[in-house]
């Protein structure tokens, strides 16, 4: 394994994520590739760590706190997208959720209430 | 002892801006044991706890600044800009913390509604004074949480807004996924551990470092729902209760404008080596932003979606500062300047405006712009005083907007005037011509709301009991704080444009030691 193995699936993966961000409309595809993201930073930072400042401990709590705090959040919106406490979880699997989505009324007049 | 008490807690050398967070700590943790009751007089305890926490920190902050003059360490940096940033912020969340209560104090969690606000707030004071790159990380993550929490605490009964909720936090939770992996590729090119370090090192000509910052950026981008990704906003700002929206533009949007001027040495020194390509995308990006914004304005007749518009064109003039100083326009303290006279413009106007809108769209059940018709004859005193505040909005000579206005056409008046200062090129003509579509539409919007509250209300209007009446009956009768509040803004708005006017004049009239107008951040 190399430094620029390490690149080179990260960025892959990264790349995988985009794509899942992009073009899934479903609420659980987008926190997969949600994940694909956080994999390929902890991937770099690994990885940078391991080749190029042998191992510092910098890095690795800094990986340690940011994941902790990533999967907190996610946690919460996944949570509150499941929750039988509110009614969105009945709708959750055919809503339509794309983060890009751009809608007429996003701008132009009016969103029907 | 008491004395000797108080010498030992403010000794020069031990205190930090820490303390601001401090203060607030304590008022969460007295509130931990009333988190459960709910005694309207508890609730006001709270209420008046947290208000003195708040108005304490802000006194603190600036005790800090005077006392340390700049405090820097290997996590944190405080500084002029920071006091002013966590001044302006604090009193903002001062105002949030009305309208939460307002609205809210009737709910059997308003506690522990609160103590989600005041957790926000002191999350993002971390963010504000972080310096290093963990810490700016951690405050980032957990003031979105916070404010996740605190919204959806807030809409707990509004079924529609669930969605855009889900939508706007999971946009909120890529960006905070991207900032991670922007940290992941600045980790390959450098390890130090903040950005001062990288800009003063031969590491920012490293690409990773403009990777990692272009990831940043296009994080802060969509953190920010800039045109045209704002759809989750304006479709949640429709939706939300009353007090969500002042908490998505005074606790939300600030951490993304906040994390986005840490990045300040960084992104001047892209300006500078790249200037004509960063000067094109900030151009292009802001332009679009304004156009977008304005348009967007003017088409719908929500009192709410007008209101959200306007903030993202106010965004758009923040870009539009960089784009500015790259073309040599203005100077880099202007455009710190510049996008704190924003803010502060935006708090001072916004947050009147919308507690008068939100009486009057209790009343009417919808946030339609009909419903100001003729408020200004039946309501005459908020009549004349949002009159004000939205000239101030439009930039009126003698009101806090006018300042703003003069320093965005400073050098083009000078260049007109025979000032070979500046070049107006391509890049210049195009800033000239987004400046002049940012301030005509704004006018032309705030005309839009002015000749419908001076409008006579004759007419058919639907009243409360579903009948059609001849006159719109928005004769509100307003509780007696509301005077004072709507008072107090426009009194800060008025003397403070006059200050600025007569700085602009060079009048010295000795009423201030500092200059409102101007402040160096070297000093």
């Amino acid at each position: 394994m190399s430094l620029q193995f390490t690149i080179y699936f990260s960025f892959l993966l990264f790349l995988l994520g985009l794509f899942g961000i992009l073009y899934f409309k479903n609420y659980m595809s987008h926190l997969l590739s949600l994940q694909l993201i956080i994999i390929s930073g902890g991937i770099n930072f690994l990885g940078f760590s391991k080749f190029i400042y042998q191992e510092t401990i910098w890095d690795k709590i800094f990986i340690f706190m940011g994941i902790i705090s990533i999967y907190l959040l996610i946690f919460l919106i996944l949570f509150y997208g499941y929750s039988r406490i509110n009614d969105v979880y009945k709708e959750i699997e055919l809503g339509d959720y794309r983060l890009f989505k751009i809608d007429k009324s996003d701008w132009w007049g009016d969103d029907c209430l | 002892m008491t004395v000797c008490n108080m010498d030992l807690i403010f000794s020069v050398d031990k205190i930090s801006p820490i303390y601001s967070v401090a203060i607030l700590g304590f008022a969460i943790f007295i509130s931990i044991f009333f988190g459960l009751s709910k005694r309207k007089g508890i609730k006001i305890f709270i209420i008046s706890l947290f208000a003195l926490s708040i108005l304490s920190a802000i006194i603190m902050n600036f005790y800090v600044f005077k006392i340390t003059v700049v405090y820097s360490n290997s996590l944190f940096n405080f500084g002029l800009l920071e006091m002013i940033e966590i001044g302006v912020f604090l009193f903002g969340a001062l105002n949030i913390l009305l309208f939460i209560s307002i609205s809210n104090i009737e709910s059997s969690h308003f506690v522990k509604i609160l103590m989600l606000f005041l957790f926000s707030v002191c999350c993002i004071i971390f963010l504000i004074i972080s310096r290093n790159f963990i810490v700016i990380f951690l405050s980032l993550c957990l003031s979105t949480i916070s404010v996740f929490q605190l919204i959806s605490s807030l809409n707990n009964n509004i079924i529609s807004a669930r969605r855009y909720i889900l939508k706007f936090f999971l946009r909120s939770s890529l960006s905070v996924i991207l900032v991670f992996f922007g940290f992941s590729l600045i980790y390959g090119a450098t390890d130090f551990k903040n950005f001062m370090q990288i800009f003063e090192s031969d590491a920012i000509s490293n690409p990773l470092i403009a990777a990692g910052v272009l990831i940043f950026g296009i994080a802060v981008y969509l953190f920010l729902f800039i045109f045209p990704f704002q759809g989750p906003y304006l479709k949640l700002a429709r939706r939300c209760e009353n007090s969500s929206l002042p908490v998505i533009w005074f606790l939300y949007f600030p951490i993304g404008i906040f994390l986005f001027l840490k990045l300040d040495n960084i992104i001047f020194y892209f300006l500078g080596s790249n200037g004509s390509h960063m000067s094109i995308l900030f151009i292009i990006l802001a332009f679009g932003c304004i156009l977008g914004g304005n348009i967007g304005a003017v088409k719908t007749t929500s009192l709410r979606r007008i209101l959200s518009f306007i903030f993202l064109v106010f965004i758009g003039l923040i870009l539009l500062n960089y784009a500015m100083c790259s073309t040599g326009l203005i100077g880099r303290d202007r455009v710190v300047w510049l996008n704190t006279i924003n803010l502060i413009l935006l708090l001072l106007s916004f947050l009147p405006i919308y507690s008068v809108l939100i009486t009057i769209e209790k009343k009417f059940k919808t946030d339609s712009l009909s419903n100001i018709k003729g408020f200004a004859r039946t309501n005459k005193y908020f009549g004349v005083n949002i009159f004000i505040i939205i000239l101030s909005l439009c930039g009126f000579i003698g009101t806090i907007g006018f300042l703003s206005r003069f320093y965005y056409l400073e050098p083009f008046i000078s260049y007109a005037a025979g000032s070979k200062a500046i070049k107006l090129g391509l890049a210049n003509i195009f800033i000239l011509i987004s400046l002049t579509v940012a301030f005509i539409f704004l006018v032309v919007n705030m005309l839009r709301i002015i000749i419908l509250l001076f409008k006579s209300s004759q007419g058919k209007y639907l009243s409360e009991d579903k009948s059609y009446t001849g006159r719109n009956e928005s004769r509100i009768t307003f509780p007696r704080f509301y005077y004072i509040y709507i008072t107090f803004f426009t009194l800060i708005i008025v003397i403070s444009g006059i200050i600025g006017l007569l700085e602009i004049l060079n009048i010295d009239i000795g009423f201030l030691n500092f200059q409102i107008t101007d402040f160096n951040l070297s000093e």
